[in-house]
């Protein structure tokens, strides 16, 4: 039975009250996937990661993205959200943000390629009209502009 | 992180989301979706195993020929412990109240 985290946010919640959750007012399905092996695939992520150069996010209402480098080579990176549930993260960013597997799966051949950029945005914020109407498409943009054929979303 | 979902497969790219909070992702579905019984926070799995990374991510690929219609979530063949020991649900229970205290 998988643990049931809805009751723990909800007594829990600050003075802003319980998460609200929203479904699409759009629902969208692409009834194709590509092979996985001739894919482009990207990693979005909602930890609100950056580059240490990059504007620092504002969590929690804050509806800005960054696109960040896919090579894992790349660790001057830096976590925004506030989540406590950041521990490990911290220590090792691959647990939410598997750069170096998605990599590891293109020399394997499992993936076609990897986009060269990974797309991290503050999840849990409530601005939902402002994420369907802007933030979601200014991300389809930047996938389709990048030929991306599958895109991994990991919640944070 | 289903809103951003569902918006880029209106843009005619398909999604796959990989998560952890089974009870969210039941609410709001999103197009295409793997659950993964790890602690929140920790989707891939432990901090500096590779492999165990790699494994999430190769299980949650294999799942994708068998999506027939929006909305489904799969569940993934993991389990956090090798004996099936879920223990860690109190951590969890435990980071998420500290962030109200």
């Amino acid at each position: 039975m998988p643990l049931a985290y809805l009751p723990i946010q909800a007594a829990h919640a600050g003075p802003e009250g319980p998460r609200r959750l929203v479904q699409s007012s759009q629902p969208a399905w692409c009834d194709t996937v590509p092979p996985l092996d001739a894919a482009r695939v990207a990693l979005l992520s909602s930890a609100a990661v950056r580059e240490a150069a990059q504007p620092p996010f504002v969590p929690p209402e804050d509806t800005s993205y960054r696109a960040i480098p896919a090579d894992p080579a790349v660790t001057d990176l830096v976590i925004d959200h506030r989540s406590p549930v950041g521990t490990d993260a911290r220590r090792d960013l691959e647990v939410v943000l598997p750069r170096a597997a998605f990599a590891a799966l293109q020399r394997r051949g499992v993936v076609g390629t990897v986009a060269p950029s990974c797309f991290t945005f503050v999840g849990g914020c409530r601005l939902h009209q402002k994420i369907e109407g802007e933030l979601a498409p200014a991300l389809a943009a930047e996938l389709a502009a990048l030929d991306v054929t599958l895109a991994v979303l990991a919640p944070y | 992180m289903s809103l951003i979902a569902h918006g880029i497969e209106a843009r005619g790219i398909p999604t796959l989301v990989i998560g952890t909070v089974r009870d969210v992702m039941e609410q709001v579905p999103a197009p295409r979706a793997v659950f993964v019984d790890f602690p929140v926070g920790r989707t891939f799995g432990r901090p500096g195993d590779a492999a165990q990374h790699e494994r999430v991510l190769a299980a949650a690929f294999a799942e994708l020929p068998a999506f027939t219609a929006p909305g489904q979530i799969r569940d993934l063949p993991l389990q956090w412990a090798p004996d099936g020991d879920r223990a860690w649900e109190a951590m969890v229970r435990e980071e998420l109240l500290s962030f109200h205290r």
